[in-house]
């Protein structure tokens, strides 16, 4: 077996006309396909007029429509459980899983097949063997195993690359500490805030995970695996490196990955999606370095065919060649950068949560965090951070957290935020995606 | 014999290619026992990932509700 950086050396470092071709001949087929088995797909097409034999390569994507995730609701709605939206028959399935609907939301219930998930299962293979997995580790996963499909397929990478899984299932942290150290893992799977939270626990019983055996942390399932100071906490708290990783219950799976080479974005993984970066309000595409919405059209799922979804995600896409590790893949600095619908509007100021969390990472005293908007006067809205002091940080809190005050307001307009201290322990801990915006607020200004 | 980017196939792609043909084949028998026809579609599926990294076939095979 040849001893390559790359899961895929063919495609991974394929010139980008050959890849368009690539890509051009695979949307034809699913386009077509889609079409032919999916009713809700065929409405969209029918729709908008698109003759699936009329797409002949990469150039015609623009031709087909958007899919959102309304649409998709909405066909679940009207066909219970799953939408009109399966290109194959139920039987086919061989899991079921839904969305975590955090935000209140009916779950998107999604249903996949044998092909779907070894599928799903080798995308993560990239992200994985790039990122420098390999055979010979041991890969600890902080996750629950359940309806959220979160780390399900990384965990069937590992097999499938013949790295040693060690689940955790529904175990309290303490005990994921105590076998993460007892089995000598040397990758930790888990979001980026549960990463810290598995930190702090491990100081208070007294393992030492910078001299352990941990010597790379895989992140996925929120914005923050990408923001640098975040990430530099992380790394400085495991003494190991952090890469990211981003996907969605619409896909399955993960669409891009960080390489070894930590280019300070994600590789997206070209052979499998096309990824669109668009003008939100105008739909209109916007080039390299300019931040747009994520769309993604993928090729892989056999159940669901995903053709131009609009995710809400914020990027700014930029040429693979930005990394040193010889991917043609396209990058996106800074991974996901937030949600089109998570800018908070405060007195005609723009906040954006993980701008935010940006400036408070950069400040090591605070160890959890919480934004909390309301109004004051029954008029004014305010903004503010509420913040616990990492154990051993005590001395000199105050002047940082003055300096921190600092920080956010001339990052904001000089919109004032309040910066409250709050004893340890008293705000809430995440597992799985964190929300650390508490909005109070009588009126939500939104986007 | 061409791949989906253009470049012509090295024989070991071909080869790919007729292992995958030769499991559907097997597939379409008469009278598989259970135990087989789920190992046969287990590596078929796996075959068809490799296919598909390999922008060798576009088309899925439907038809082994795979
Ligand atoms: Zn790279």
């Amino acid at each position: 077996m040849s001893d390559s950086p790359y899961w895929n050396p063919k495609t991974e470092t394929m010139p980008r006309e050959d890849l368009r071709r690539l890509q051009g001949k695979k949307l034809r087929a699913m386009v077509a396909r889609a079409h032919a088995k999916s009713p809700f797909h065929r409405r969209l097409l029918d729709g908008a007029g698109v003759k699936p034999e009329r797409i002949r390569g990469l150039d015609d994507l623009k031709r087909l429509p958007f899919t959102t995730r309304e649409a998709w609701m909405e066909c679940q709605g009207q066909v219970p459980m799953f939408g009109d939206m399966l290109a194959q028959p139920v039987d086919d399935a061989v899991r079921y899983h839904m969305t975590s609907g955090t935000t209140g939301r009916r779950p998107l219930r999604v249903l996949d097949s044998r092909l779907d998930w070894k599928w799903i299962a080798e995308c993560w293979c990239y992200g994985f063997h790039g990122f420098g997995v390999r055979p010979h580790d041991r890969v600890f996963f902080a996750f629950s195993y359940a309806t959220f499909i979160g780390f399900w397929g990384a965990h069937y990478a590992c097999e499938k690359m013949g790295a040693m899984v060690l689940p955790s299932g529904n175990m309290t942290t303490p005990n994921r500490v105590r076998v993460i150290e007892e089995m000598g893992a040397t990758v930790v799977c888990a979001t980026p805030t549960y990463a810290l939270r598995m930190a702090q626990e491990a100081r208070e019983l007294g393992v030492d995970l910078v001299n352990g055996s941990v010597q790379r942390l895989i992140v996925s399932g929120e914005p923050a695996g990408s923001i640098p100071a975040t990430k530099k906490m992380i790394e400085a708290q495991w003494g190991a490196k952090v890469g990211d990783t981003a996907g969605m219950t619409e896909l399955g799976t993960i669409m891009m990955f960080e390489c070894a080479h930590q280019p300070g974005g994600a590789h997206v993984i070209e052979d499998h999606f096309v990824e669109e970066v668009i003008d939100p309000a105008t739909g209109k595409e916007v080039g390299y370095g300019e931040q747009g919405e994520r769309v993604v059209t993928s090729f892989g799922r056999g159940m669901i065919p995903v053709i131009r979804y609009r995710t809400r995600d914020l990027v700014v896409k930029v040429p693979g060649s930005r990394c040193r590790c010889g991917r043609t893949f396209d990058l996106y600095e800074g991974g996901i950068l937030g949600r089109v619908d998570d800018m908070l509007l405060v007195r005609g100021t723009n906040v954006y949560p993980r701008a935010v969390e940006a400036i408070v990472r950069e400040y090591p005293v605070v160890d959890e965090f919480q934004i909390r908007l309301w109004t004051e006067e029954g008029i004014r809205d305010e903004i503010g951070v509420r913040y616990e002091v990492r154990s051993g940080h005590e001395a000199g809190a105050e002047q940082a957290v003055a300096a921190l005050q600092k920080d956010l307001v001339r990052n904001h307009e000089g919109l004032n935020f309040h910066v409250e201290r709050v004893p340890t322990g008293t705000l809430p801990r995440f597992e799985l995606k964190a929300n650390r915006v508490k909005d109070d607020r009588i009126v939500k200004g939104g986007a | 014999m061409k791949d989906l980017a253009g470049r012509e196939m090295t024989s070991t792609e071909k080869r790919l290619l007729k292992a995958f043909d030769g499991l559907e084949k097997l597939l379409a028998e008469p009278d598989l026992a259970p135990c087989v026809v789920a190992n046969l579609k287990e590596a078929a599926a796996a075959l068809q990932v490799a296919i598909l990294d390999l922008g060798l076939r576009a088309e899925r095979p439907d038809e082994l509700h795979l």
